[in-house]
């Protein structure tokens, strides 16, 4: 605050503080104003565009930290916009007489200092960070932070083994430090801690939930907290919740996101995949999963596959070149994907060929049709059959692939494969790499099936 | 909306800080603060007076908002008085400081406010932000301005420019409780706020 000029520290100072929030959480929105100490005006405002349901929040910097004024100024702040009072004095939490109302929260730059998360992974006292920042309320002091982040990580530590004592510690901390919402958002994350490593909901330590499943915001929280390589973790989560839900979770590329899908492919399902060239979205790198925009998504160096409930949910562009007859078929033959039907165009007219749901592509009829027609043989579409049974139907126009059957679910790493398998033709390094995250192709079951086709989406 | 004057009557606030709430409530200022908040905001309101080794400060000071005075600096005295009392004492001493800080040219000056919630000198009041008043001002306290207790010295040594630009950016404000009360009412304010948080520069 030294700074002789009056306006150029007001910025300095907003802008010291808005970095430190943005470095508390870096998804948050920091919006300063030209006010400074204002008792109306906030100097900066918080919001998060990425979750546009969070409400935002209005802080309000002081220069004094007597404690009466610090209340009389907190008394006039509207409870909307959550409001902070952040002094740049020192604040001591215990010897304060009365705590701010409602969600309004009171802290000290040795508060805002304590939230700063340490250089590194995303670990449980950032996540607790961010839960403040949003959600924080009452008084706190850079004592007082430190001890909730610690009890809370403490608390995280003892629910992943079970231990209720300092699970129940870490529960009410957040209660009496978060708003009802986020509190109760922190204390889901530590059930489904508790849960995902073989403990039972009933013996929680915590506000029970209505039902066994995992909500949003703790799986929220389960992604974007400390990396847990725990396989066995992961596969209770994935009991626990299903694509449906993990579509809610805000755009993400977490660590924790691949461990989850790693068990999750086996056992979620969908009906409709489709390979766009290039990446998606900034958070986008190879050869991971990806949640952008409400959708899951696979990323390769080259292109990457979405996942759909329907090939119209998809919104495909007929706008890719059909491949060869030979080429399809050498994709087929390279990966054992049974092939039912083939549907072909040469130059203005279209072929069909099928069979009675067996494998058609090694048959020597189709090696005589194809050497009676000299000139291009480009297939329009094709029926596979997957490891479960259900024939996925692919279009190369618009490289998607569709369950047949109105009904008909597909195990995510069936279905993905398998279109990637044939939308694409891939290199055998992105081949092998397919085979690694997502599994053999596998053979279907030896009884041929097949379905009369309806008229889907 | 709480009540400005009553409120912080009863709950004993200090002037300074009365005070600035009530010029935050015109919307023409974009910041202040009171030299007791911090030891900061004392060493941005804290002058030397140049003779005499000794300091003054100014109760508050901030920046103002909107033409003609758009990003003006102000300081102000605040008494916070029921009755006239010695306030002609400190008035004259005041006028002192200001000189002393136009002379220094110091990031304060471009306004200096007398706020007050009693009038004084009331015969004298037209001309109590005059040059002649500043003149007479900065005399009775020479030894500390100019350096010597002489009075035919110190004219010598007075700076006209610099008495004109003091009386130029005299500001008296005489305040009341009940008038600490005619603010913008709570509804108002938020819709400004909430405008002019719109227009911020986003992080």
């Amino acid at each position: 605050m030294d700074e002789p000029d009056d306006q150029t520290m007001f910025s300095r100072i907003k802008n010291t503080v808005a970095r430190r929030l943005k470095e508390t959480d870096p998804q948050a929105l920091v919006t300063t104003t030209e006010f400074f100490n204002h008792t109306h005006v906030p100097d900066l405002v918080v919001t998060w565009p990425r979750r546009p349901s969070t409400p935002s929040r209005h802080i309000y910097l002081r220069t004094t930290s007597n404690q009466q004024e610090l209340d009389d100024d907190l008394h006039r702040l509207p409870s909307e916009n959550n409001p902070v009072l952040l002094t740049l004095g020192h604040l001591e939490a215990a010897e304060r007489l009365t705590e701010p109302s409602g969600n309004k929260l009171l802290l000290d730059t040795a508060a805002v200092d304590s939230l700063r998360p340490a250089a590194g992974a995303p670990d449980i006292p950032q996540l607790v960070s961010r839960s403040v920042l949003e959600g924080g309320r009452g008084t706190l002091d850079g004592s007082t932070t430190t001890g909730l982040l610690i009890t809370v990580a403490d608390g995280a530590d003892a629910a992943r083994t079970g231990t209720p004592g300092p699970t129940q510690r870490a529960v009410q901390t957040a209660s009496d430090h978060l708003n009802q919402q986020v509190a109760g958002r922190l204390s889901s994350f530590l059930a489904a801690l508790w849960q995902g490593s073989g403990n039972t909901l009933a013996n929680f330590p915590g506000p029970q939930r209505t039902t066994e499943g995992l909500d949003v915001t703790a799986l929220m929280y389960l992604l974007e907290t400390e990396e847990i390589s725990d396989a066995a973790f992961w596969n209770r989560i994935v009991g626990m919740l299903n694509l449906a839900a993990l579509l809610q979770v805000p755009s993400t590329a977490a660590a924790n996101l691949q461990h989850l899908m790693r068990e999750a492919i086996s056992q979620w399902t969908a009906r409709a995949c489709m390979v766009v060239p290039g990446s998606r979205g900034p958070e986008a790198g190879p050869w991971k999963w990806v949640l952008h925009d409400g959708d899951l998504v696979l990323q390769t160096p080259r292109f990457h596959a979405v996942v759909g409930t329907s090939r119209k949910a998809l919104n495909p562009a007929e706008r890719y070149d059909l491949p060869s007859l030979e080429e399809i078929r050498a994709r087929a033959e390279r990966f054992g994907i049974p092939l039912t039907q083939l549907r072909m165009s040469v130059t203005d007219r279209h072929i069909g060929y099928g069979g009675a749901g067996d494998d058609i592509s090694h048959d020597q009829k189709l090696d005589q049709l194809s050497g009676a027609i000299n000139e291009a043989k480009l297939v329009i579409e094709t029926d596979a059959r997957v490891s479960s049974g259900a024939v996925l139907n692919c279009t190369f126009g618009n490289r998607t692939a569709s369950a047949h059957g109105s009904r008909t679910q597909v195990p995510l790493d069936a279905l993905v494969g398998t279109t990637i398998r044939l939308q694409t033709k891939l290199t055998d390094e992105e081949g092998s790499t397919v085979e690694a995250l997502l599994g053999a192709q596998g053979s279907p079951p030896e009884a041929s099936w097949s379905q009369p086709r309806l008229d889907e989406g | 909306m709480v009540a400005v004057g009553e409120d912080a009557q009863l709950k004993g606030f200090s002037g300074a800080r009365r005070a600035k709430q009530w010029l935050e409530g015109t919307m023409r200022i974009f910041g202040a603060y009171a030299n007791t908040d911090s030891e900061s905001c004392g060493r941005r309101l804290t002058l030397p007076w140049p003779y005499g080794g000794r300091t003054f400060s100014f109760d508050l000071g901030g920046s103002m908002r909107g033409e003609p005075y758009q990003h003006d600096t102000f300081c102000a005295e605040v008494k916070n008085y029921t009755q006239p009392s010695d306030q002609g004492t400190h008035f004259d001493e005041f006028l002192a400081k200001c000189y002393v800080a136009v002379a220094a040219n110091h990031h304060h000056s471009d306004h200096f406010m007398w706020i007050t919630w009693s009038p004084f000198r009331a015969t004298t009041w037209s001309t109590l932000s005059t040059p002649d008043q500043v003149t007479k001002s900065v005399l009775a306290h020479s030894d500390r301005v100019l350096g010597t207790a002489d009075e035919a010295k110190a004219r010598e040594l007075l700076n006209e420019e610099t008495v004109n630009a003091v009386a130029q950016r005299l500001w008296l404000l005489v305040l009341s409780d009940k008038q600490e009360t005619l603010v913008p009412l709570k509804d108002w304010a938020a819709i400004v706020a909430a405008e002019l948080v719109r227009r911020g520069e986003s992080w």
